[in-house]
């Protein structure tokens, strides 16, 4: 198993590799020059944007910019383009926000997803599971900015209950956790809402698979009560899938964030990837994709071994 | 490397890698369920009511579009519903009802198409990977990993904002990006099926290998291709209306429901019904696309039936 | 393009304020310390900052910056209107007719021959760190950001001052045209004569401190802490800078114009426009700009002050003249007159604009109001084509004798969406066939140039720089970036006399012949220039001015009310 292991994170490397191939290609490969993008254009006359592609090394064939580029970012000298800030401290900047308030979906999502899921597995093609299936679809469907707009509307303008946008109280600085959870409420509920139709349905549907399964049969058959039967089998049996999705789940959720930090106003890593599309600033938006994959495919190795570790059915090499 | 290696990155709740014995190939071909008993199961029968409802407006726009979507009227902007504009007008004076009712046919094709590249895509590398196992399989799953650790909605953005989001390159877009966790969860079924005894006798009849992937294997897979491209329509439907909240959806003044809702946004507190009613064409179809999705699902998995 | 204010709060601020600075655009303000009728919890934070005594005002109109650095050549959003308020140069562009005001030099005089300028500099003035500024300062800025690793090339009004192409070609390791007398005099002398030397590199330069940045090697300024925390002589100190978030800034009490009535103001970068109105709304903004559709809930509010300032953004068509089509002027001149620029004014702006007639603002000093103008006439607008030997088709598209259709692509960038709609049915109206092709915000590569559209909407503020400057930009040739292909012997010999000229009132009258000039070729077609429409909240008291921008240039003045 360790060999295993040790294989799945050595084949991280190519797949890293690959991914900041890719994300290079994609973004310097298109037409156009980022220094027209980037230089105010009542200000730079033609030479100056000349020697601002020198500075930034925008005259080197591609491959050596990529070289140049991924040189840079592991010494951790590399610079945005736009703002000559080493892009790993812009990056550190806007981590809190993003992970507070990932966190935050993460958890109320999954927790009422899962509630959600195992009250519907429960009594399966009654009216509570369709009516629960019903809302949770509603979630789902809602478009996040629309959603997002209505509750500050509702919430932060008509009953002043909860700030409008922003990560704190403005004449504040650092994470004071009861200073910023309220500027979280909103975004949290946006995010999570989404999240919860996706896992109350993964949720219903494996804890269907496991009370179907014999030995939960044999458990009922022993005489044991239903409500033993659920929750000491069924349950823990079925919720351990569920949290393999976890691991899958983030990619989107950084996404999701991209709206939410822009109608909230929250200076997290999704509006900073979108102002770095916008402005061509290509050493962040590398390093933002590149720092997602890392954390996702650890996060996908460490639920696999988890996974593992904690199934003693599944076994691997099988 | 087997499927319990990679569990994390499928949705798709069915498949579930514990279970190894499900019954043989003759229980499962008398599983599939006639018509009458799909239509017999409740969320089937409301998505599919609802979405045809919604196919049949996109298709009939021309006819019942009361004024052309693009024509503006600067002096009637902004006026709520009445009797001329049933829905009201936006910002420029455009009829609400008519720009919806062509925003139906072009966001249902724009989501319909781009889904069919992800399925055949996803179907096809999924296939391959789960039959043919060893090296194919190796690559083919080591690049699923690989895209579906990008971020993918940044992803998107960033190839939309270089790239131009005309209603070509966006579904192009918006297929190519989602195939990786179509072509897993199709890998998944296809591994379940593969050393199963009629496979197993049509190898030793010398089928060859396309033979018995198109003959065998896909019938097999088919439910969860239906159950899977169904809930990938409504997601590309919400993604396109995510991406028309920056700009990036198809370029108006083409008219979809992401984009309608998305101009409307600003007028939410003074002129409700610019958002409103694109936003619900929004939810009452990605609604009904999940209720078909997870009816046929209940339906069509043999291994959820009879619950 | 990309220079659409981040003032204002309207439909297409979202993306357009990505454009700008790639950043965040909105306009918000104040939560400070107070709370609106509809006060939120959120007001808590800021009420006890101003229990402690500290008054606070946080707005919501400025972008992003990408630096705070003078003289960087990347600068993103609103970086000027913050330097107005944190820095001074020697000399200022006045608000609203762009003349030369005093800043750090009290006083200039300018030799017989113009190419010297020997400034009297205030005294008693210190930096933000409470240095003394002095002469010394003056000729270290401009040997720095003439020096050769400075970042970015040579910019073309430092070029006039003597000795600055050797210096950045590494020749020479100093100006030789830059003289400290003493210290509250400076002396510059340039090569040539340049009436734009003082409205140009003497007012947009500001000056840094060289106690600060001496030991810091040239090559690196740019990515020191000073870009993001720097020490000024301006009227406020850049307290703290939250990316993402906001911009902090502390009154400056020794400010030699006088200490600021507010102590700390706060501007917030909202990209959302939709955001930014909510934020006004329930209080957590005490300054913004909001679009005219949304005027209305506040002008029905008595707690709010509004008021409506000139815009000081030209929305206009620009033309590829090198295309057959667009380079007879008879087809431009219809397409002024084919728009009804009033109508829709009143319709899309609900009145707030006014009809655009010329490139500069028209509180400029320089501005010709006797320019050819040409207004909604779409019979003219007719009569021109057939001139020019379009005639009107059977389907309504006007043909010329070669069987070509009168018809154009219209690129229109999402900013300026609603602008380009609202044109096209006015255009088809006279005979023209106008697709419109929509640019998104990422799509943009910068200013189109020539040889890349037909024609294309677009917007240029006119607040950034001097109004000559604007001239030159799209008129002179040669010219960086050529968006139009625009080129008159006459006007641009006109351009070389007027910046060599020695008398004001032969330089003004010189740049009225340039504007007739070019409103006779008509190679640009202006539609109309949007009001700044800003919303004050019930805490905050702002003076009365002209435009926007002063009334952001006097944040010393703003009072808060109790």
């Amino acid at each position: 198993m360790s060999r295993h292991i040790l294989r799945r994170i050595i084949l991280l490397i190519p797949m890293l590799i690959g991914i900041s191939i890719m994300s290079y290609g994609i973004i310097r490969l298109a037409p156009g020059d980022p220094t027209r993008m980037l230089a105010d254009p009542e200000m730079l006359t033609t030479e100056q944007m000349e020697a601002l592609r020198v500075q930034l090394g925008l005259d080197q064939p591609i491959q050596i910019q990529y070289l140049r580029t991924m040189q840079s970012l592991l010494t951790g000298d590399l610079l945005s383009f736009k703002t000559r800030q080493p892009v790993m401290e812009m990056i550190a900047e806007r981590l809190p926000t993003t992970a507070g308030l990932t966190a935050g979906v993460l958890i109320v999502g999954f927790s009422l997803g899962m509630v959600v899921g195992v009250l519907q597995a429960l009594r399966p093609s009654t009216r509570l599971d369709e009516a629960l299936t019903f809302f949770s679809l509603f979630g789902f469907a809602v478009p996040t900015f629309w959603l997002a707009l209505m509750l500050i509307l509702i919430f932060s303008v008509r009953l002043g209950w909860l700030p409008t946008s922003g990560i704190r109280p403005t004449n504040t600085a650092g994470w004071d956790p009861l200073a910023v959870a309220p500027y979280l409420v909103l975004p949290t509920i946006v995010l999570a809402t989404n999240l919860l139709a996706i896992v109350a349905r993964y949720t219903r549907s494996s804890m269907l698979e496991t009370m179907g399964q014999d030995y939960l049969r044999t458990a009922r058959a022993k005489g044991l009560s239903e409500r033993v039967v659920t929750v000491r089998h069924a349950l823990r049996n079925s919720l351990l899938p569920v949290i393999t999705l976890l691991g899958a789940q983030i990619p989107y959720l950084l996404g999701g964030t991209v709206a939410v930090e822009t109608i909230f106003a929250l200076p997290g890593i999704g509006r900073l990837a979108l102002d770095s599309v916008i402005s061509r600033d290509y050493p962040v938006i590398l390093t933002i994709n590149l720092f997602v994959a890392v954390l996702v495919l650890i996060g996908n190795l460490l639920a696999d071994i988890a996974y593992v570790l904690a199934d003693p059915r599944v076994r691997l090499g099988e | 490397m087997t499927q319990a290696t990679a569990p994390s990155s499928t949705m798709a709740p069915a498949v579930n890698r514990t279970r190894v014995n499900w019954g043989d190939a003759q229980r499962k071909r008398s599983a599939i369920p006639t018509w009458r008993r799909l239509l017999g199961n409740r969320r089937i029968a409301i998505g599919a009511a609802v979405l045809i409802t919604m196919y049949l407006i996109g298709l009939l726009a021309p006819w019942l579009s009361p004024a052309d979507p693009n024509a503006q009227i600067l002096l009637n902007r902004l006026r709520p519903p009445s009797t001329a504009h049933p829905l009201g007008t936006d910002s420029l004076g455009r009829d609400i009802l008519s720009r919806a009712i062509w925003a139906t046919r072009i966001s249902l094709s724009v989501s319909l198409v781009a889904m069919l590249i992800t399925i055949c895509v996803g179907s096809i590398l999924g296939l391959l990977a789960g039959f043919l196992g060893g090296a194919v399989d190796m690559v083919i799953m080591r690049l699923t990993d690989m895209l579906m650790a990008f971020p993918i909605f940044i992803l998107l953005i960033t190839i939309v904002a270089i790239y131009g989001s005309g209603l070509g390159l966006l579904i192009l877009f918006l297929g190519f990006t989602a195939w990786p966790l179509a072509a897993r969860t199709i890998r998944a079924e296809v591994l379940s099926l593969k050393h199963r005894d009629f496979i197993d006798a049509a190898r030793i009849n010398g089928a060859s290998t396309a033979r018995i992937l198109w003959f065998h294997v896909l019938p097999g897979v088919l439910s969860v291709i239906v159950v899977t491209a169904t809930l990938r329509v409504a997601t590309v439907i919400l993604i396109e209306s995510g991406l028309s909240y920056f700009g990036l959806g198809v370029t108006p003044p083409t008219p979809t429901w992401g984009n309608m809702a998305s101009e409307g946004r600003l007028y939410l507190d003074t002129a409700w019904w610019i958002t409103t009613f694109p936003g619900v064409l929004i939810v009452i179809t990605v609604l009904a696309y999940n209720l078909l999705g997870d009816g046929l699902r209940d339906e069509l998995d043999p291994r959820r039936r009879g619950r | 393009m990309k220079t659409r204010s981040s003032t204002s709060l309207t439909r297409r601020r979202l993306l357009q304020s990505a454009v700008v600075a790639g950043a965040t655009l909105p306009v918000r303000s104040t939560a400070a310390a107070g709370s609106s009728a509809s006060g939120s919890t959120l007001a808590l934070g800021a009420r006890s900052s101003s229990q402690d005594g500290r008054s606070q005002v946080v707005i919501g109109a400025w972008a992003e910056p990408a630096t705070l650095l003078s003289g960087a050549p990347v600068t993103g959003a609103s970086y000027q209107q913050i330097q107005r308020v944190i820095a001074n140069g020697l000399v200022k562009l006045g608000y609203p007719s762009f003349e030369v005001e005093p800043d750090l030099a009290e006083s200039w005089e300018t030799s017989e021959d113009h190419l010297t300028h020997t400034f009297t500099l205030r005294s008693g003035v210190t930096w933000h760190d409470g240095e003394p500024f002095t002469a010394e300062d003056v000729k270290f800025t401009y040997d720095l950001v003439t020096a050769k690793e400075w970042p970015g090339g040579l910019d073309s009004y430092f070029a006039q001052i003597a000795g600055a192409t050797e210096h950045k070609a590494g020749e020479a390791d100093q100006l030789t045209g830059v003289e400290v007398i003493d210290d509250t005099h400076v002396k510059v002398t340039l090569v040539q004569p340049d009436a734009l030397f003082l409205a140009s590199a003497a007012s947009r330069q500001r000056i840094l401190p060289k106690h600060v940045l001496e030991s810091i090697p040239v090559a690196d300024i740019d990515k020191s802490d000073f870009a993001r925390k720097p020490i000024y002589t301006g009227a406020y100190i850049v307290e703290e800078w939250k990316q993402g978030e906001s911009l902090t800034l502390r009154a400056n009490p020794d400010y030699f114009g006088g200490a600021p009535a507010i102590e700390t103001v706060i501007s917030r970068f909202i990209p959302d426009p939709a955001t930014t109105y909510a934020e006004l709304s329930s209080g957590g903004l005490d300054i913004g700009t909001v679009s005219p559709d949304l005027l209305s809930t506040f002008e029905n509010d008595s707690a709010y002050t509004v008021r409506e300032l000139p815009g000081l953004r030209v929305i206009f068509l620009h033309f590829d003249l090198t295309l057959p089509l667009f380079s007879d002027s008879r087809v431009r001149k219809a397409i002024r007159h084919a728009v009804d620029k009033q109508t829709v004014i009143d319709a899309l702006l609900l009145g707030k604009g006014e009809v655009g007639r010329s490139f500069i603002t028209p509180l400029a000093w320089i501005f010709n109001p006797d320019a050819p103008d040409y207004p909604y006439d779409p019979k003219q607008a007719a009569n021109l084509l057939d001139e020019a030997g379009w005639t009107l088709g059977d389907d309504g598209v006007r043909v010329n004798a070669d069987g070509e259709r009168l018809a154009f692509t219209l690129t229109v960038p999402t900013a300026w969406r609603e602008d380009g709609l609202a044109v096209q049915p006015f255009l088809q109206a006279v005979g023209f066939e106008v697709t419109i092709e929509e640019q998104g915000a990422g799509q943009s590569t910068g200013p189109l140039q020539v040889g890349e559209y037909q024609a294309a909407v677009n917007g240029w503020n006119n607040y950034i720089i001097d109004p000559r400057a604007d001239l030159q930009r799209w008129f002179q040739n040669p010219r960086p970036a050529d968006q139009t292909g625009y080129k008159n012997d006459e006007v641009d010999a006109l351009f070389l006399k007027a910046r060599a000229a020695l008398d004001k009132e032969e330089e003004k009258s010189l740049y009225f012949q340039i504007q007739e000039l070019v409103e006779t070729d008509a190679p640009l077609a202006y539609l109309w220039r949007e009001q700044d429409l800003l919303v004050v909240g019930p805490r905050l008291t702002v003076p009365e001015t002209d435009t926007l921008s002063e009334l952001y240039d006097r944040i010393p003045e703003w009072r808060l009310n109790d």
